[in-house]
């Protein structure tokens, strides 16, 4: 079982093509975007999404902690 | 401490050494010593991320944090999810399938040599300075509390670790973290159910005493860029500090260049996205139980046994008109808390019984100061004093392995950061480019040995060094921000190498200038402005790079 792989909805991208040795290209390689394409930014609104309703129930608990016990 | 409790001590650094030494089998070429060539599982690397975050002063320093000044802290990670989601879909991939061994290495692709050397050797100098200081927090703490020497303190952390990282690699660091990270957490969860078992009063009451002095005040919304925990700060300035540090620092990019894939680093840096303030709020609610548990057993007057013992001797009659008074306002604050945990009507009596108490300590922590002449803050002793007094023999022994394991996980993957970046960046890039994989390996586990010595040096010699220390983790968070700066430019297709190096003084001179007070701002902050400086300027000289390239 992997949950956080689960929650995790970036597939797995072809690496073997664009990868090399460390020293086999001397290049500058900018970082340019490689999830730039619509289904890229589509896996990437979803996973932020996810992760962040996580972070907002923590947080909406740690207000309720506040206020329910700070006077 | 009872005999079993240092047996089962002894037996978790016996079992890390031998199964850190077993890890060692396989590990012939550099690929595998510094990246376990890149075969690990998310969830050990996942782990291994969080073991190398939560070091010593986490159990002993947060959860104390926690004592004194309640659950705020909490705030400095609201960044950090959305560092890790970032960071996710940014660098992980571009290094990963770089296939570098250093972060640094890429930005010589990217750039040039000059900007992968800088970078390289200001982690260097600031790692292995807080190597140091990540050893000599709990070694200082053991050696007042135990009344070992600061040296013999560092040796029983330094020595293991030196030994299973040097011969083990990263294979060894990582699942020795994996099983750091489940003690850890085994011993905060098995001390949260102690403390609640002991407690006179139900979990509600005791929430709502810890409530009453302001210990669950989470959220402070105000901007202010003095304050350096506030709600803002933790989500924007959190931000950037997580993206520097997960996404740029040699000692977690290791981590998930060990993954087997892009999607498996990924994953093992969302663990943290999802269980690291949950964590937290654990680490601290140890603390605020502890202080609750203190509202109905009278606590020491002075925390640091050592500086006690100290003025005991050395101001007897002031020390024990201070430990009177502290006495009658505890058991004042005691029946306040009985009442108030009876009737929320008689709050207001056990905050001021509270303050009454605190007022008191003010007093002899200030007394400490003057006869010892070292700063007397002891929220570092508050939980290891409570451990040792309060909780039953074995758990006191999982603890002292559980902050000791805490350490031991972040100078590991520290050490072994250190040796890579010493030997990919420097040695094998100006020093020797061609060799035997045996030639580099052996020099990858004696620069391995060579730092674990000078951080154990650095660590023995904290207390006179402390100045120096400051200065050098003051230095470190100049550039901090400034370094994810050049990796977000190199993001830029328009960047140039030009503006990088230089984006970077300029970025590192101007959060020296803000840390000086021109205009001044918190720490938070320093990664906003030094990442949004070198991007800037950066881009600005690139722009000119570009005109003259043109010509």
């Amino acid at each position: 079982m992997r949950p956080v792989a689960l929650l995790w909805p970036l597939a797995r991208v072809d690496t073997s093509a664009r990868s090399r040795g460390a020293d086999d290209d001397q290049q500058p390689e900018p970082m340019s975007t490689p999830e730039s394409n619509d289904a890229g930014r589509s896996r990437f609104q979803q996973t932020l999404i996810r992760v962040m309703t996580v972070q907002v129930v923590t947080l909406l608990l740690l207000w309720l902690l506040q206020v329910r016990y700070t006077g | 401490v009872h005999t079993l409790d240092w047996i089962i001590v002894a037996a978790y650094l016996s079992y890390v050494v031998i199964d850190g030494i077993r890890r060692s089998k396989g590990t012939h070429e550099i690929e595998g010593y510094f990246l376990a060539n890149r075969n690990l599982p998310w969830w050990a690397v996942g782990l291994s991320v969080m073991a190398t975050q939560l070091s010593a002063v986490t159990m002993i320093g947060t959860t104390g944090q926690g004592a004194t000044d309640g659950i705020r802290f909490i705030q400095f990670y609201f960044g950090l999810p959305l560092a890790m989601v970032i960071l996710g879909v940014t660098l992980v991939p571009f290094l990963h399938r770089a296939r570098v061994f250093t972060a640094y290495e890429y930005l010589e692709r990217r750039f040039d040599a000059k900007t992968r050397s800088l970078t390289a050797f200001l982690f260097l100098v600031s790692r292995g300075m807080s190597c140091g200081a990540i050893i000599s927090a709990p070694a200082v703490v053991f050696s007042a509390i135990f009344g070992w020497s600061i040296g013999w303190s560092v040796a029983i952390m330094g020595i293991p670790t030196v030994i299973y990282t040097m011969i083990g690699g990263v294979q060894a660091v990582t699942w020795a973290d994996v099983k750091q990270m489940v003690l850890i957490v085994a011993a905060m969860v098995a001390i949260v159910a102690v403390i609640l078992f002991q407690l006179p009063v139900d979990p509600d009451s005791a929430l709502r005493l810890a409530g009453a002095t302001g210990r669950l005040r989470t959220f402070d919304f105000s901007f202010n860029l003095n304050e350096t925990y506030t709600f803002w700060s933790g989500l924007i300035g959190g931000t950037f500090l997580m993206m520097s540090y997960f996404g740029t620092d040699q000692s977690q990019v290791q981590r998930f260049l060990t993954a087997k894939s892009v999607d498996e680093a990924r994953s093992s840096l969302l663990m943290s996205a999802y269980w690291k303030i949950p964590l937290q709020a654990l680490v601290l609610l140890i603390g605020i139980l502890v202080f609750v548990f203190y509202l109905f057993q009278a606590p020491p007057l002075l925390y640091n046994p050592a500086h006690e013992q100290r003025v005991r001797a050395e101001a007897a009659t002031e020390y024990q008109a201070l430990d009177a008074r502290h006495r009658e306002a505890v058991a004042r604050r005691e029946a306040a808390a009985q009442a108030a945990a009876a009737s929320p009507g008689a709050e207001p009596a056990f905050v001021a019984a509270n303050s009454e108490v605190q007022a008191v300590r003010t007093e002899a922590l200030a007394l400490a100061e003057r006869v010892t002449g070292q700063s007397s803050r002891d929220v570092n002793y508050i939980i290891p004093r409570f451990v040792l007094t309060m909780l039953p023999i074995g758990l006191v022994g999982i603890f002292i392995a559980a902050v000791m394991a805490a350490a031991m996980s972040s100078i590991a993957a520290e050490l072994n950061s250190l040796a890579t970046s010493s030997v990919i960046d420097f040695y094998r890039r100006w020093v020797r480019p061609t060799a035997t994989e045996r030639h580099y390996l052996t020099v990858s586990k004696a620069a391995t040995a060579l730092w674990g010595i000078f951080a154990c040096v650095v660590a023995t010699y904290a207390a006179t060094l402390g100045s120096l220390i400051e200065v050098v983790n003051r230095f470190g968070s100049f550039f901090y921000g400034s370094i994810l700066g050049v990796f977000l430019l190199a993001m830029v297709k328009k960047a140039r190498a030009a503006g990088a190096f230089i984006g970077l003084i300029v970025g590192m001179a101007t959060v020296a200038t803000v840390n000086f007070g021109r205009p001044s701002v918190s720490f938070l902050w320093h990664n906003v402005v030094g990442a949004v400086t070198v991007v800037v300027v950066g881009l600005i000289i690139s722009s000119f790079s570009r005109r003259e390239d043109a010509r």
